[in-house]
């Protein structure tokens, strides 16, 4: 039996051998400084690992990502192209990320930000409505976290709508797709949120272009990845009110640069990429299921096919 | 037919005066203070009118309240005795108030007060992601308001549990009854969310005793009414660090007057009274109903018990 490689860039991978031997005794799970034989390496799960180095594995079975998104491998322009790769496919994180956005879509429906100015004053509006009729959700990206968004969404009794970039067909949602598509979508949604692997066709898709089909004081909730924003697109939008808000949990430069301008803007709800943080245990067992399938020839779970780049 | 009478600080006359007219063609809509003569009124619709203003009508069949609460009407020590007393039960209410309810859940279990104070300060610093199935949220209260922002918090995977005063049978929601349940429904309550009406037995519930009672760490939501809340006993709660935070929409007095300590509390986040309005579309169907019932001598629907108060 190989060795399984357990890589996290920046963070300690020592908890996440750990939880694997725990769950599964007989796997020989290792960090980065304990391969010695990297022909001995045949499932490697990673997060951010440095690129070059996958191909120095010559017996590879299979890249796990320990995320949704696989971009972070798919960049390594050295990647052995006929190793399987894999996302992560763990309904803990759909909740995560249902909760996420739920939080962001209601802290702007009911108008939260606005709480800071009446403390300032104080003063006490009286006859304010919020119109839930007026919420209506579009979700960019329609694998498993986005259809569990949108079903959120219908949940709560607000509108939902849906885009991918090839035709799907989902029951009980809208489903637009193409390049006519999104700019539908944009025009009937008064929430964006982007749940879209990043790929070459993806790159700056939420730019000033797709927010001014926005009805005025709209919100976007980028949950996909940091390069589908243009972010000085985000912040002319704001400044002339076609978003009211955004609430941003991914960024071109993880951390966010402490001088970044976004920080001191008070219309973005910012945090550090946890939307959908993962689940070491649940996650963990959707990754010994994998092991199991592909040391038995199987194909894996979240098998990507890095052509579409997911 | 008698005459309608309407009388608000904050509604409308003119949009109810509208949609009654739509519904009862011909109907004699008196606004104050357009009254005319005291003996043609048959029916009042109102909101927090002040005290021995309802005694003046000889001919009063029904005193409908323009909320889901009837607290201000039952304050008046000159009410007459003989008229129904009617709230208003809005299905657009119950949908608000859920919406209101679950957004202070989710930011207090998503972490959303430390997430703003990390942006403030500029710093990027992922927290230990929450465990929803383990989280436990208590609904004070399983009417129509509280049965609703249950079900709605239990359908994104919390555990949830009510109080109130009999059994309820409501799907993923244990149902904890009267006096003798009320300490094992605080002792595994997280967040605790009133949405009680307020009565005799409910004024001043929330005092130093109950949140004593509460798990160490409790976030506390009110949108019952503020005059079950102790207000100095919530402030020692927050500062001696037993209680985390809360939000609140209610208060003893509204406004909440400037200078009261809840507006620069760092650890409360003040609402001015605005969880669940009254729509005039959605409630006129009811009030519609209910003065055609009055007038033709039938028993209304939403009727309240004089001497439970709800």
């Amino acid at each position: 039996m190989g060795v399984i490689l357990v890589h996290v860039a920046g963070d300690d991978s020592a908890p996440w051998a750990e939880e694997l031997k725990r769950q599964a005794p007989e796997l020989d799970a290792r960090g980065l400084d304990a391969v010695d034989d990297p022909a001995a390496v045949e499932v490697a799960i990673t997060w951010k690992l440095p690129h070059g180095l996958y191909r120095g594995f010559p017996n590879l079975k299979l890249i796990q990502s320990m995320a949704a998104g696989v971009d972070h491998i798919l960049a390594d322009p050295q990647r052995p192209a006929q190793v399987p790769v894999a996302r992560v496919v763990d309904p803990w994180m759909g909740r995560s990320m249902v909760h996420h956005v739920t939080l962001a879509v209601l802290r702007w429906h009911r108008r939260m930000d606005w709480l800071e100015e009446l403390r300032a004053g104080p003063t006490w509006p009286t006859g304010v409505v919020f119109d839930a009729d007026a919420v209506r959700v579009g979700v960019l990206g329609l694998g498993h976290l986005g259809q569990a968004v949108a079903k959120a969404m219908q949940g709560l009794g607000f509108q939902a709508a849906g885009w991918s970039r090839s035709p799907k067909s989902i029951d009980g949602l809208a489903c637009h797709h193409g390049p006519d598509g999104l700019r539908e979508l944009a025009a009937g949604s008064s929430v964006l949120v982007c749940l879209l692997p990043l790929t070459g066709e993806t790159a700056g898709i939420l730019n000033a272009g797709l927010f001014e089909l926005m009805p005025p004081g709209s919100l976007l909730v980028n949950v996909g990845r940091g390069g589908h924003l243009v972010e000085a697109d985000l912040t002319a939008a704001l400044d002339s009110g076609r978003l009211a808000a955004a609430a941003l949990d991914v960024f071109g430069t993880e951390p966010l640069p402490k001088d970044h301008p976004f920080w001191a803007d008070r219309r973005i709800y910012l945090t550090p990429h946890i939307a959908s943080e993962i689940n070491p245990v649940t996650a963990t067992r959707a990754f010994v299921e994998n092991i199991r399938r592909v040391r038995a020839g199987e194909p894996p779970i979240g098998l990507i096919d890095p052509a579409k780049g997911y | 037919m008698p005459a309608v009478l309407f009388r608000s600080p904050n509604d409308s006359a003119e949009a109810w005066r509208q949609s009654l007219s739509e519904r009862i063609p011909g109907v004699d809509f008196r606004a104050y203070p357009e009254i005319g003569d005291p003996a043609d009124i048959g029916f009042a619709l109102v909101w927090k009118v002040p005290p021995g203003f309802l005694k003046q009508f000889p001919n009063l069949k029904a005193i409908c309240s323009l909320g889901q609460g009837v607290d201000h009407i039952f304050a008046d020590p000159e009410l007459p005795r003989g008229p129904h007393i009617i709230r208003l039960v809005d299905p657009w209410m119950g949908r608000a108030m859920a919406e209101w309810v679950l957004l202070q859940v989710l930011r207090f279990h998503r972490q959303g007060m430390e997430y703003e104070e990390l942006q403030r300060r500029r710093e990027w610093k992922p927290l230990p992601a929450p465990e929803t199935s383990t989280r436990r949220v208590g609904i004070l209260g399983l009417g129509a308001l509280g049965a609703e922002a249950a079900t709605t918090v239990a359908a994104l995977g919390f555990d949830v549990a009510g109080w109130s005063r009999t059994r309820k049978s409501i799907p993923n929601v244990t149902s904890y009854a009267g006096p003798e349940e009320f300490d094992a429904f605080l002792a595994r309550t997280d967040i605790l969310c009133g949405l009680l009406p307020l009565t005799p037995e409910t004024t001043d519930l929330m005092d130093a005793s109950l949140f004593a009672r509460l798990p160490k760490g409790a976030f506390v939501v009110n949108s019952g009414r503020g005059g079950q809340l102790v207000e100095d006993d919530l402030l020692a709660a927050l500062d001696s660090g037993h209680i985390a935070g809360a939000s609140l929409d209610v208060f003893r007095t509204e406004p909440l007057p400037a200078g009261h300590p809840f507006w620069t509390h760092p650890k409360v986040q003040v609402w001015p009274h605005v969880s669940a309005q009254t729509n005039a579309d959605s409630g006129a169907d009811q009030v519609a109903e209910n003065i055609r019932r009055v007038f033709a001598g039938e028993k209304p629907i939403n009727e309240v018990d004089p001497d439970r108060q709800y």
